[in-house]
């Protein structure tokens, strides 16, 4: 349902520990396309508060799409993502792990968690931006996701 | 250490009480069987009985001697000689059936001897009886009786003809002879015997002084020996985990240092992207060293993250056929191979006990050396071979090629971690290649080395031993 209303501009939760990246995220996501809204959190018990609007987070909108990291302080990725995709209201959204972790152990391991798609953080930041905007084009709007 | 010293003591009470044993029947031995067998009666008996026989004829000579004598001194003489004669055979017949201290005789007959002297077949006892009476008769006898006819002498020398008594007499001395030498026999035997009892008592003896001694020997050797494995087993278990956190340790330690790097590089860049031209000069120069260093730094970090993996994302060993891993090999390399004209060569390899994955890296790093490190001259050839080593227990590979070679002073330091022998100028690298390598064969219980002519090439070798599973 979200093509015949593009006006609204998409949700992303970037799930993200290091504010070095989030500010990343967003500065190259400030050159894309696609009207969107980025909110960021940095843990996963952060991101579960959010996702079930409890607390400050009572009037946060449901996202669109979720960019997690692997490694977070308190809940970790992996922690959150099984619990995400063990929720039936939550685990029709997209996440996309996005990581530094090259470990075999961890992809087969987000895959087995039902990640959407797995994402090496790359090193140099021509290749950030080309992955960033390769991100934005296939999920916001490219691909068709689930009516809400 | 008290108990230790007790044990070293080789006199104990069982030892000692084994010594005095030993002695005791050391002594029996020469008192009750050495003795008897020297002073013997069966000697005397035997001795006096083979006289008996001889008493007999020599008295049935007097007899005779007696009646044919004709002067009255001889016949005197005669009869007291007869009578002497008899006497003493009728002494030593006493002696032998009941026993007599003058004559060392014990009496006490066995068996076999009673019925030789009792039993009706022989009856030596009433035999030599009645002989000793007539002997005594005819010494007696009167002047006139003494006569050829006289019947004393008539039984004298019928029985001496007649021999009956004489092998009755044969017979005991034969008996006492054979009964003698089962007695010395049975008593040599035993004299053996207890010589044997007496060795075997002394060996106990030294067993029980040395056994102390011995078990502590053996207790110290023991002790010694797991003293002495346990050590190694530590030593090879703090050694493992010491090299198990080293890798650990280094893969963290990379693996983390990514991360701000990669933070540092990215605003970096960014900076770049953003204000290149619009700040001054000096900043554009100086915000591109940054980027430069750290690209190097992520170039360090992402070897030392490659050697660390050797040791610890190794896979298990399992048949590898080399001839698909170099195929691997040359389809990764297909840019440089083509950029520098390289002919790369391979004949005779085997399938081995391997990681594939490292496999892959160790050809990989040697065969883009030897296209790297070419002569201006002319285009790299690289030349892949393999052959059995002289024990037949593993495989020698060699990649040869045509490049600048190497100084002999060099051949050890290159493969070290980050050892470069060029600026990277002139031939691009972290130093890191050649250390993965040595790291791969050595994990595969191999070795490598180099042998090179400078300006000639340079051959590296290395070996995959068999049946690594």
């Amino acid at each position: 349902m979200s093509q015949p209303e593009p006006k609204r501009p998409m949700e992303i939760l970037l799930v993200e520990d290091n504010p070095g990246d989030v500010r990343l995220m967003r500065e190259v996501l400030k050159g894309g396309t696609a009207p969107h809204h980025v909110r960021a959190v940095g843990d996963g018990e952060e991101a579960l508060a959010f996702l079930h609007r409890r607390g400050t987070y009572a009037e946060a909108p449901r996202p669109d799409l979720i960019l997690l990291d692997l490694n977070l302080p308190k809940k970790d990725g992996r922690e959150l993502l099984a619990e995400i995709k063990a929720d039936l209201s939550l685990r029709r959204i997209p996440v996309v792990i996005l990581t530094t972790s090259q470990a075999e152990e961890d992809i087969l391991k987000s895959y087995d968690l039902h990640a959407n798609c797995y994402i090496t953080k790359p090193v140099d930041l021509d290749q950030f931006i080309t992955i960033t905007k390769l991100i934005e084009e296939f999920w916001l709007t490219l691909v068709k996701l689930p009516p809400e | 250490m008290d108990k230790a010293n007790a044990v070293t003591s080789p006199i104990t009470p069982v030892s000692l009480a084994a010594l005095a044993v030993a002695a005791v029947v050391a002594f029996v031995n020469y008192r009750m069987v050495g003795q008897q067998v020297l002073a013997d009666e069966s000697t005397t008996v035997i001795t006096l009985s083979s006289r008996q026989p001889l008493l007999v004829q020599q008295t049935a000579l007097l007899a005779q001697r007696l009646v044919n004598a004709q002067d009255p001194m001889g016949r005197a003489e005669l009869r007291k000689g007869l009578l002497d004669a008899a006497k003493l055979l009728e002494r030593i017949h006493a002696g032998l059936v009941n026993g007599e201290k003058g004559l060392n005789l014990p009496g006490r007959p066995s068996p076999q001897v009673r019925s030789i002297y009792f039993e009706p077949t022989t009856l030596l006892d009433t035999q030599m009886r009645t002989y000793l009476d007539e002997l005594m008769a005819l010494s007696r006898a009167s002047e006139a009786e003494l006569t050829p006819d006289n019947l004393s002498l008539h039984y004298i020398q019928t029985t001496v003809s007649g021999r009956e008594l004489l092998d009755a007499l044969d017979a005991l001395v034969n008996q006492y002879y054979q009964e003698r030498n089962l007695r010395i026999s049975g008593l040599r035997r035993l004299e053996m015997g207890l010589f044997l009892l007496t060795v075997f008592l002394l060996l106990v003896t030294v067993w029980l002084m040395a056994r102390p001694r011995l078990r502590q020997l053996r207790q110290e050797r023991e002790t010694g020996l797991r003293a002495l494995n346990e050590t190694i087993e530590q030593r090879a278990k703090e050694l493992a985990r010491s090299n198990a956190e080293l890798e650990q340790f280094a893969y963290v330690a990379s693996h983390d240092l990514q991360e701000p790097l990669r933070m540092v590089a990215s605003y970096c860049q960014l900076l770049q992207k953003r204000y290149q031209g619009k700040l001054d000069a000096d900043a554009d120069e100086f915000i591109g060293y940054a980027i430069d260093g750290v690209i190097r730094m992520q170039a360090l970090i992402n070897d030392l993250l490659t050697y660390a993996r050797v040791g610890t994302r190794g896979k298990p060993f399992e048949p590898i056929d080399c001839v698909e891993v170099v195929d691997r090999t040359l389809a990764n390399l297909t840019t440089a191979i083509e950029e520098k004209h390289a002919v790369v060569t391979s004949n005779g390899l085997p399938t081995v006990m391997a990681d594939g994955t490292q496999l892959t890296q160790l050809f990989q790093n040697l065969i883009s050396n030897a296209i790297k490190f070419q002569t201006p001259e002319a285009p790299p050839r690289v030349q892949i071979e393999a052959t059995r080593d002289g024990q037949e227990t593993a495989w020698v590979f060699s990649v040869r090629d045509n490049g600048i070679g190497i100084a002999p002073e060099h051949r050890e330091r290159i493969f070290g971690i980050f050892q470069r022998l060029h600026t990277s100028r002139e031939y691009p690298g972290t130093g890191i290649g050649l250390a993965v390598c040595k790291k791969i064969v050595e994990r595969h219980g191999g070795r490598i080395w180099v042998e090179s002519t400078p300006g000639h090439g340079a051959t590296f070798s290395f070996t995959i031993p068999d049946q690594q599973a």
